[in-house]
């Protein structure tokens, strides 16, 4: 009897030593994995880099449409995104641009930690990601537009574009970071169970 | 030992079903939230435009424009700035209350001005698109139609400046009350623009040229169509969409100038 009862006391022992281990633990013991593989931070500095470009092109499709069917030349593209940028900072005002920019940052950590993990493992463990993709997704709606109703969330119907919400889009960004910090945690703590990080 | 090992198996099952529900029900969770967020700001929004809805409805509700090459488009009878005989024509589809519109006038129409404009190489028509979600916007237009009736092109100009001076572009950027006042501060009558204003004479002429905006593909401010001028007024115009650097205009500009 006394032994079946040390059964069952033993999962629930493990759980509470589990649930010692904060979730923040959880994080930094996956992000210090990360940090000592140089090929990994080069990884989530080029997410992070091509997906602020992407979340801003894709927000103002129109306008970069319709300078590419004038000219392809690269100077000028690129012009014409430091001017977006530029403009949203101004107009918009700074936080819409560090949002997105920390959105582009947590995708950019939450898919190299993911390439880690399967390459390590041999296992993908879709579950996880699930945050993560909605994360990535949702920021695409976040990035101010740079000219009035041009932004994305037309796709979704709505007539005015960002300006029709109280926070000009930055819901979008806000709800993605959630969304990613969730993801980051989930990823970590897979990575935790199978034994990556201690 | 049988014990253990199904206790530990039903516990791990018990463990990734619960964090499966958990995961699914706080994404279905946000997700919901969300999108009853996006319904109460567009509910709000329509509920706050209702009365305003007569230029709204002529708008198109859909935001991404097709962009399959240069379309037939129409300076119509709007105001023209620089020679008339001018070899290109760029068309401004403009909303006072854009903020865009306004970064447009302040950093970049001067220098087209300067290059393009005053060399008689381009002329700018200025035709309106006020968006139903800035709510001075169309009444701004209609009051630099009114300044135009008073003074010709001349004074539209110097009253289209003059509101982008003072509005801070925000949808509600400059008082309604004001426009009367810009008009007497440019020796124009305050009071025939209000009394314009007031017979609501150019709201017609604003909503043909939202309807023209949307038939060209045109749904967002400010948005330019650039082509070889014509004297029956329709050209071919190549579209540029927002508040372009000086360079993107320059591109469109000098590849018409360079065309045959």
């Amino acid at each position: 009897m006394p032994n079946l009862l040390n059964l069952l006391k033993r999962p629930l022992t493990q759980s509470l030593i589990k649930n010692k281990m904060s979730k923040v633990s959880y994080v930094t013991a996956a992000i210090s994995l990360l940090v000592h593989k140089p090929l990994y931070i080069i990884l989530t500095g080029v997410l992070a880099v091509s997906l602020f470009v992407l979340y801003f092109v894709l927000n103002n499709f129109s306008v970069f449409a319709s300078i590419a069917a004038i000219s392809l030349d690269p100077y000028l593209l690129w012009k014409v995104f430091v001017n977006q940028v530029d403009m949203v900072w101004e107009i918009a005002g700074p936080i819409s641009v560090l949002v997105v920019a920390l959105v582009s940052l947590l995708a950019g950590l939450n898919i190299s930690l993911v390439i880690l993990r399967t390459k390590k493992t041999k296992v993908f463990v879709g579950r996880t990601n699930i945050f993560g993709f909605f994360g990535i997704f949702g920021g695409a709606f976040g990035a101010a537009c740079s000219a009035c109703n041009t932004a994305l969330i037309g796709l979704l119907g709505v007539s005015g574009g960002l300006a029709v919400f109280p926070l000009r889009g930055l819901e979008f960004s806000l709800l993605a970071l959630v969304l990613l910090v969730f993801s980051l945690y989930y990823i970590s703590k897979s990575m935790f169970e199978m034994g990556m990080t201690k | 030992m049988a014990t253990k090992k199904s206790l530990t198996i039903q516990d791990l099952f018990s463990k990734i079903s619960k964090v499966n529900i958990t995961q699914i029900l706080v994404v279905l969770l946000i997700a919901a939230a969300f999108l009853l967020g996006v319904l109460f700001t567009r509910v709000q929004y329509l509920e706050e435009n209702v009365s305003n809805n007569s230029a709204a409805a002529q708008q198109p509700s859909q935001q991404v424009p097709e962009q399959t090459g240069p379309k037939e488009v129409s300076v119509d009878d709007d105001a023209i700035l620089g020679d008339k005989n001018a070899p290109i024509t760029m068309i401004e589809f403009v909303d006072y209350e854009c903020p865009f519109c306004k970064r447009f006038f302040d950093e970049t129409l001067p220098q087209i001005k300067k290059e393009y404009i005053d060399t008689g190489k381009v002329k700018l028509v200025m035709r309106d698109l006020p968006l139903d979600f800035h709510q001075n916007a169309h009444k701004e237009s209609q009051a630099a139609e009114c300044a135009r009736e008073q003074g010709g092109n001349t004074a539209y100009f110097k009253y289209h400046d003059e509101i982008f001076k003072r509005t801070t572009s925000n949808g509600t950027g400059l008082a309604l009350d004001q426009l009367a006042v810009i008009a007497n501060d440019l020796g124009l009558s305050g009071s025939i623009l209000q009394s314009c204003l007031d017979s609501g004479k150019y709201k017609a002429e604003v909503d043909k040229d939202l309807a023209d905006a949307s038939a060209y593909g045109a749904t967002g401010t400010p948005s330019f169509f650039i082509g070889k001028s014509s004297s029956s007024g329709k050209f071919q115009g190549t579209i540029l969409v927002g508040a372009q650097p000086f360079e993107s205009f320059k591109a469109a500009l000098d590849a018409e100038l360079n065309k045959k």
